[in-house]
């Protein structure tokens, strides 16, 4: 089993009378990327803050590369690069001196590493002009960079998407791929769930300040089932044979369309018996659950309203 | 820490309030030279312009400066976010603390010296560098002036770091700049006050420290050991007051 980068156990936090997280525990292994994700307001951007040490918790503990960020705060945090929110930077500084100040901060990172996140992201050639000249797609990229540039072993992405044009977020998510087989964990938050289902293995979703469901992409957007959309003119046909069918489960009919809920792996049995029928087909549409699916059943989707983000 | 310190000197070299200072102080010095120009009378020369500018330079104009470049050293930086940079790296509150305190005080240095130098530089173009150190009636040789004023420049660095701490920790427990901005100047200006009205309370007052020529030419040891008491106080106290502060404080900006 891979070695955990991560392990965060049994926070609470409350700010006031407000309790925005509440026992909530999960772990990142080396090279995986997890997908931190919940509706606004769930606690998303408080726990980032915590792990980072920036927001104490009231209880529990943050382990990172095997350090106990409390007791151990410099060994803890060395080795992690961070974007929480909107990239902040000192606007009336270039990009190379932001970085340069990050570097600083990591003495034994050696001053070439600059012009190489920088060649990473794409940003060479903007690299002397003042940041607050920047669009809101090129300061992620920067701010993916400085979280580079202390050669992390996790990196934790806010909304790493946010602002970017679909290039950019094309070449963002084959970057986090590249650093995530070099073995670099990540830890992603964002609304774009397509995004996450692309990038990340493994995935927790928080509802006001409780994880509420978290484990491998694969196990969790894997069903018993499969649903198959059936488009044909003969959909009272198509309702009227699979109704008597032991692996069909439920049946939708819709204008020349018919959802049928079916067994894993029945989608040839339901292809024959169609075809035995000689029912004319269009189309079979094998439809597979996806994350933003997932994220609406468990959620309810819209705004948490005990859980806080903004203070 | 070296890092750190690194830092806050970049930032500091590349604001636009440095500048905004170094001009402000460049207009100081020039406008007794237009005066005296517009009048026609010439009281002063180069080596006792400095001098004559000192009261104004360290009681009013750096401590200006200070409030306004710690408002935005700290709670700017809060509001923008930028504070948590530093903070997400191998470094601990009490370090970005303590490199705030020694930029702090390489610019407090800095802004004397180029003060300094501008004082002499000016009064000696418009003025020439003149016969002798005068000062409150009394006439010193050249380099017993220059050592009065040198002494007296640099000396005040201790007061103004120790009034940069008090508004240090305004700024951190303030919510804005403008704030920051307001309480201190308004303290400042309350101090100076206070000072003028009620002499017996002066040893207790801050802003009393700013200028020490009076402590550089009497060298008087009691005195002395007073002020540097009451500073060292002084220093300690907001600067462990602004490190309990940020220690407890949960940064969610």
């Amino acid at each position: 089993m891979a070695q955990n980068i991560l392990q965060v156990s049994n926070i609470n936090k409350s700010f006031g009378k407000k309790s925005v997280l509440r026992d909530v525990s999960l772990s990142v292994s080396q090279g995986e990327s997890l997908g931190f994700i919940g509706p606004n307001g769930a606690g998303k951007t408080t726990l980032i803050r915590i792990i980072l040490g920036l927001v104490r918790s009231d209880q529990g503990s943050v382990i990172i590369n095997g350090h106990p960020l409390r007791g151990e705060f410099k060994k803890a945090i060395g080795n992690v690069g961070s974007v929480v929110e909107t990239p902040r930077f000192y606007s009336y500084l270039s990009a190379y001196h932001n970085l340069q100040m990050t570097c600083n901060l990591h003495p034994q990172v050696k001053k070439e590493k600059i012009a190489e996140v920088l060649e990473l992201v794409g940003l060479t050639a903007r690299a002397g002009d003042k940041v607050g000249t920047y669009s809101l797609g090129m300061k992620q990229r920067l701010g993916l960079a400085r979280a580079l540039v202390s050669n992390p072993t996790l990196i934790f992405l806010d909304e790493p998407m946010n602002g970017m044009d679909p290039q950019g977020m094309i070449e963002t998510r084959a970057l986090i791929l590249k650093l995530k087989e070099r073995g670099i964990s990540f830890f992603i938050t964002s609304h774009l769930l397509s995004e996450v289902e692309q990038v990340c293995d493994h995935i927790a979703i928080i509802k006001t300040g409780q994880i509420i469901t978290r484990g491998s992409m694969e196990q969790l957007l894997t069903r018993n089932f499969e649903t198959v959309d059936i488009y044909t003119s003969e959909t009272a046909t198509v309702t009227s044979v699979l109704q008597n069918v032991s692996f069909v489960h439920q049946i939708k009919t819709g204008e020349n369309r018919v959802t049928a809920e079916i067994d894993r792996k029945s989608s040839a049995n339901l292809n024959r018996l169609l075809v035995e029928r000689k029912i004319p087909v269009d189309y079979l549409v094998p439809n597979n659950t996806t994350l933003e699916q997932l994220f609406i059943e468990l959620t309810g989707g819209g705004e948490d309203s005990d859980g806080s983000d903004k203070k | 820490m070296t890092g750190l310190i690194k830092n806050e000197l970049l930032k500091l070299t590349h604001n636009r309030k440095t500048y905004g200072f170094m001009l402000a102080l460049l207009m100081i010095n020039v406008i007794p030279v237009l005066l005296t120009l517009l009048i026609g009378i010439r009281t002063m020369d180069g080596q006792s312009y400095p001098s004559t500018l000192y009261g104004v330079t360290v009681s009013w104009v750096l401590p200006l400066f200070l409030i306004a470049i710690i408002a935005e050293m700290i709670t700017e930086e809060y509001s923008a976010g930028t504070l948590s940079l530093s903070l997400v790296h191998p470094v601990t509150r009490v370090q970005l603390i303590t490199a705030k305190v020694i930029a702090l005080l390489m610019l407090i240095l800095a802004g004397l010296l180029y003060a300094l130098l501008l004082g002499y530089g000016i009064g000696t173009l418009f003025f020439g560098w003149g016969s002798g150190f005068f000062m409150r009636g009394i006439s010193y040789t050249t380099w017993e002036g220059i050592r009065i004023t040198l002494v007296s420049y640099f000396a005040s660095a201790v007061p103004l770091l120790s009034f940069s701490l008090l508004v240090m920790f305004l700024a951190l427990i303030m919510s804005s700049g403008a704030s920051v901005v307001g309480a201190s100047a308004g303290l400042l200006l309350i101090f100076t006050i206070l000072d003028l009205l009620a002499k017996e309370i002066s040893p207790f007052l801050i802003s009393s420290y700013f200028v020490v020529t009076h402590l550089v030419l009497s060298f008087n040891r009691q005195e002395i050991s007073f002020a540097l008491a009451f500073l060292l106080l002084h220093s300690l106290l907001f600067y462990l007051a602004a490190i309990v502060v940020l220690q407890k404080r949960d940064i969610v900006n």
